[in-house]
């Protein structure tokens, strides 16, 4: 998947002005509020925090705190698992069958 | 927040610390100690003279303590204070941990220069995990120094569950990259409060570590 990220390697799901996009499978299955919870420093890169700390990429790691983010993945999950019910339900409609 | 000294001195130089909220933090040179009245995990000390001040943080067994040499008015130092704990490092390792029981054993060992060294093994199956128990609180700390190699690029992960081969509850990680000499890892972990486990994800190769240390 593509997510965006900014001069910090804070992470984003959509494109605007001071970030770029990267290709990356790291946070495939997770919500936007999840994604963009997190710091992304791709591997070659290295993040310096501004105590001058140094994190080579890459690296992966919440950028604050994640109480809402897992609130969000977890409706994230149930909302998927409805549609892939719905779904599955249809199928079985069309095929006149039941499980 | 500003702390003065009571019937010192006109303010002479300003340090200011970021601590691990929570703690008490003093600030002392000689028989002077100022005390920050709150713990909310930033304070400026107000210092009434020259010379070698201490600043030092201090919650539950945890302490840190750094020397702040002020020799001139006016002069303005921030300080960051951080707990160390050594989970591993060239002693052993910290009695508290021990192999998580996933499968591929953690074990100590020592290597071709008699160093003591952590490895993390592949396990030979998958669903056969590699990582430390109990979880570690990370509440109190800013980042997890890795140092280590691994047999291929791997990851090394701090988990908000146990860890499993999915990488359900892999909260935050660095790659340990491919070699045969150890290299330095930082794992950013100051937004995670809480207990997690340390290991590496499911793999191929096995992962030598040299030294685990929270600061």
């Amino acid at each position: 998947m593509t997510i965006y990220v900014d001069s910090d390697y804070k992470c984003y799901v959509s494109m605007a002005d001071g970030r770029r996009a990267i290709e990356t499978n790291e946070f495939d299955g997770k919500c936007p509020e999840w994604i963009e919870s997190f710091r992304f420093v791709p591997a070659g890169e290295t993040w310096v925090e501004s105590n001058g700390v140094m994190f080579h990429g890459e690296m992966i790691a919440p950028w604050k705190d994640l109480s809402d983010a897992y609130a969000a993945q977890a409706a994230y999950v149930t909302a998927q698992n409805k549609q892939y019910e719905a779904a599955l339900t249809a199928i079985e409609n069309a095929l006149e069958v039941t499980t | 927040m500003i702390y003065v000294l009571s019937g010192e001195a006109a303010p002479y130089a300003v340090i200011g610390v970021t601590y691990p909220s929570g703690s008490t933090v003093t600030c002392t040179n000689g028989s002077k100690t100022l005390k920050a009245k709150d713990t909310s995990g930033k304070a400026l000390f107000v210092i009434p003279s020259a010379g070698t001040w201490t600043v030092k943080a201090v919650k539950g067994s945890k302490s840190k303590s750094k020397a702040v040499s002020i020799t001139a008015e006016g002069q303005v130092v921030t300080v960051t204070l951080a707990y160390e704990y050594v989970i591993f490092n060239s002693g052993g390792l910290n009695s508290a941990y021990s192999d998580g029981g996933g499968g591929a054993t953690v074990t100590v060992t020592t290597d071709s220069s008699g160093i003591k060294i952590l490895t993390f093994p592949h396990g030979g199956g998958y669903d056969r995990m590699a990582y430390l128990k109990p979880a570690v609180d990370l509440t109190d700390y800013k980042t997890l120094k890795i140092s280590g190699f691994a047999t291929a690029d791997r990851k090394f992960a701090v988990w908000k569950t146990v860890p499993d081969s999915g990488n359900a509850g892999m909260t935050a990680s660095v790659v340990i990259r491919r070699g045969t000499s150890k290299s330095s890892y930082t794992i950013d972990v100051s937004n995670l409060t809480g207990n997690y486990y340390l290991g590496t994800q499911y793999g191929t190769g096995d992962t030598t570590i040299y030294e685990l240390v929270l600061e």
